[in-house]
């Protein structure tokens, strides 16, 4: 059901979280430990911000509908990109030719003149019928934008219309309060069209600056009718997030490695590792962000009451 | 009375009365009497660990209820790479690893042996046995740990208020709906949610509960609808069942509470009222629930135990969820001060 991950801090070859630990971000696209009911293979794509690459601003960008785990240009990039700000997303859907695979629909998203990029892990049930009223709260010039069919990237650009500016830097209050008003609207227009059923929305955000995340659900508990046995796909998604000095192979196993200086911070749909002991839960219905201060990673958690 | 004891792996004399006393004397075991102890005893397992061992390691599944008959050990946490002593030294008498008797549960900590340890194990699998040959065992046991979780989150309590952890007054909501469930030959349809008494059961029930044990616990229910930020007030023990939306479990602080865990579908759960309202619960979402009066809750233990035996038991389990829900809060909060 998608897993996500991103990372702010002390540069890191990416091969160290894409590849190298025992619970690897590109082996949960086809082993997950959790919300193992779906596979996560119908696309991969990451941004990643590099200081010492030319136009050190904009970020690489690499996506691809293939799967990554057989991708040996993925392999090869992630050896020597080091990057101290990344968000990556292997997408999961259902197993049916009802689903659109295409590069145009693999997270993150990020808008030509924009810094800011967005992936999701969850599902708006009923989106197709929000779309008409969505628009009216989107900035046109965003509209022409969209160019796949996932609810993803339309929620993408209705928390890029909440902005008052695409690029530059925001404060924690100016992202929250963004975030904040993008689920107000979806809601409100759930309300609207009575869509009254669970649906997930996790949305990672990062400009290089600072990453966020969210782990919250609309309607949680509120099953479609049609649900079937498998009631996995309506627990509440995931979330974990580790901090310290840096994210380091010690004793051949990788850990954040705890120091007097907290520099790198790591959020995940889930942990890197099969032992969890240096991770923690992200509590449900909560928004984190966290930024580089003067070397420090400084983490704030706000709770997500729209009632 | 003669106990007739033949355990494996335990030296032939171990079990003398001063332990058997220690047994009867633990939470887990406080209520059985000595015969019903005699019944349980052959299968179980006397375990020595050497001083220095791992006992389980946090993040660990639990196997098996561990009663400590002699020696000490000590649990230290680990967060973020951090070591955390969270409790005293365990010594005989205290029990661990309770969670994975009746759920899918991992160790919050590691357990180290301080000195040579002996433990009395009870294995999940027997203990799963016991629900069939000795029920009323089985919920006696479960009944002495539940009371030990409560302490545990009243110390809980204590080191969450400490830590400084944000408490919010949620305001109440002034919509809800209590419909009675009349009887099962009125069929009444939960229209905003499609539901029957009948395909409730086919939903959600009928995985725990044979339809005859339906038929009794639904004839003791009320129905409740809710809006969010719904506190549920708790003075009388009532016992809820979440059939649609959720319930946020919160750890009491004064006239606030501050937020522990969130229960889903198919949660039962109370307050025990003469912990001093340790916990209190939350409608997080629009919700449905079914209530048990504390009333009803006792009708149904009088006159059909083996039903009551199966509500304790998902009371026991969403119990389990929410202390180890706690423990992760305490977690989290500690490491923000790191």
């Amino acid at each position: 059901m998608c897993r996500v991950l991103t990372y702010l801090g002390k540069p890191i070859i990416l091969e160290d979280l894409l590849f190298n630990p025992d619970n690897s971000f590109i082996k949960q696209s086809y082993d997950p430990n959790y919300m193992s009911y779906l596979l996560n293979l119908a696309g991969f794509g990451m941004v990643a911000w590099d200081s010492n690459s030319p136009n050190k601003n904009l970020p690489f960008i690499y996506k691809s509908d293939q799967l990554p785990f057989y991708d040996e240009n993925l392999r090869n990039l992630t050896q020597k990109i080091n990057s101290y700000c990344l968000l990556t997303h292997v997408r999961g859907v259902s197993y049916t030719n009802r689903e659109i695979v295409s590069r145009q629909n693999v997270h993150p998203f990020l808008f030509e003149g924009t810094s800011l990029a967005l992936a999701h892990n969850g599902d708006l049930y009923d989106f197709n019928k929000m779309k008409i009223k969505l628009l009216n709260y989107i900035d046109e010039g965003l509209q022409n934008k969209i160019i796949g069919s996932t609810d993803s990237e339309w929620i993408y650009a209705l928390l890029l219309s909440q902005l008052k500016n695409l690029n530059g830097s925001y404060s924690f209050d100016e992202i929250i309060i963004a975030i904040e008003k993008t689920f107000k609207i979806l809601k409100e227009i759930r309300y609207e069209l009575n869509i009254r059923v669970t649906s997930p929305v996790n949305l990672f955000l990062t400009n290089g600056d600072f990453i966020a995340a969210t782990r919250f659900v609309f309607d949680f508990g509120w099953p479609p009718k049609e649900t079937s046995e498998n009631q996995e796909h309506l627990a509440y998604h995931s979330l974990w997030y580790t901090f310290g000095e840096c994210y380091e192979n010690s004793n051949n196993t990788y850990v954040m490695k705890p120091g007097p200086k907290k520099c790198s911070v790591i959020v995940a749909s889930e942990p890197l590792t099969n032992d969890t002991t240096t991770w923690i839960e992200v509590p449900e219905y909560t928004i984190l962000i966290a930024r580089l201060k003067n070397e420090t990673i400084e983490i704030k958690t706000k709770d997500l009451n729209l009632n | 009375m003669e106990l007739n004891l033949s355990l494996p792996h335990a030296p032939a004399n171990v079990l003398d009365k001063h332990i058997l006393d220690i047994l009867l004397t633990s939470f887990p075991f406080k209520y059985l009497k000595n015969n019903e102890l005699a019944l349980i005893l052959p299968y179980c397992e006397i375990i020595n660990f050497p001083q220095g061992a791992v006992f389980i390691e946090q993040g660990q599944k639990e196997d098996g209820l561990f009663v400590i008959l002699k020696g000490r050990a000590l649990q230290k946490s680990i967060i973020l790479g951090h070591e955390l002593i969270h409790l005293d030294y365990l010594k005989e008498g205290d029990f661990l690893c309770e969670g994975g008797l009746i759920t899918q549960a991992y160790s919050p900590c590691h357990v180290i042996c301080q000195q040579n340890l002996i433990c009395f194990k009870l294995s999940n699998t027997y203990f799963e046995l016991l629900g069939s040959a000795f029920p009323n065992i089985r919920y006696k046991i479960l009944k002495g740990i539940m009371e030990k979780l409560f302490l545990r989150l009243k110390n809980s309590q204590n080191e969450i208020v400490k830590l400084g952890a944000k408490n919010i007054n949620a305001p109440p909501s002034f919509i809800s709906q209590i419909q009675k469930i009349f009887s099962m030959s009125k069929v009444p349809y939960f229209e905003s949610v499609h539901l029957t008494v009948d395909s409730l059961f086919k939903i959600l029930f009928s995985h725990y509960f044979s339809e005859d044990e339906y038929k009794i616990l639904i004839s003791h229910c009320e129905l409740i609808k809710t809006d969010p930020n719904f506190t549920l007030t708790n003075q009388n023990n009532d016992c809820y069942i979440i059939i649609r939306g959720a319930v946020q479990a919160n750890i009491n602080d004064g006239g606030s509470f501050i937020k522990v865990a969130v229960l889903s579908i198919m949660n039962f759960f109370t307050s025990l009222s003469h912990y001093d309202n340790l916990l209190s619960y939350t409608t997080c979402e629009r919700s449905i629930l079914l209530k048990i009066s504390s009333a009803n809750c006792e009708i149904i233990e009088k006159t059909n135990l083996h039903v009551w035996h199966k509500i304790y038991n998902f009371i026991c389990i969403s119990l389990i969820f929410i202390e180890r829900a706690t423990a992760k809060l305490v977690i989290r909060l500690n490491s923000e001060n790191l």
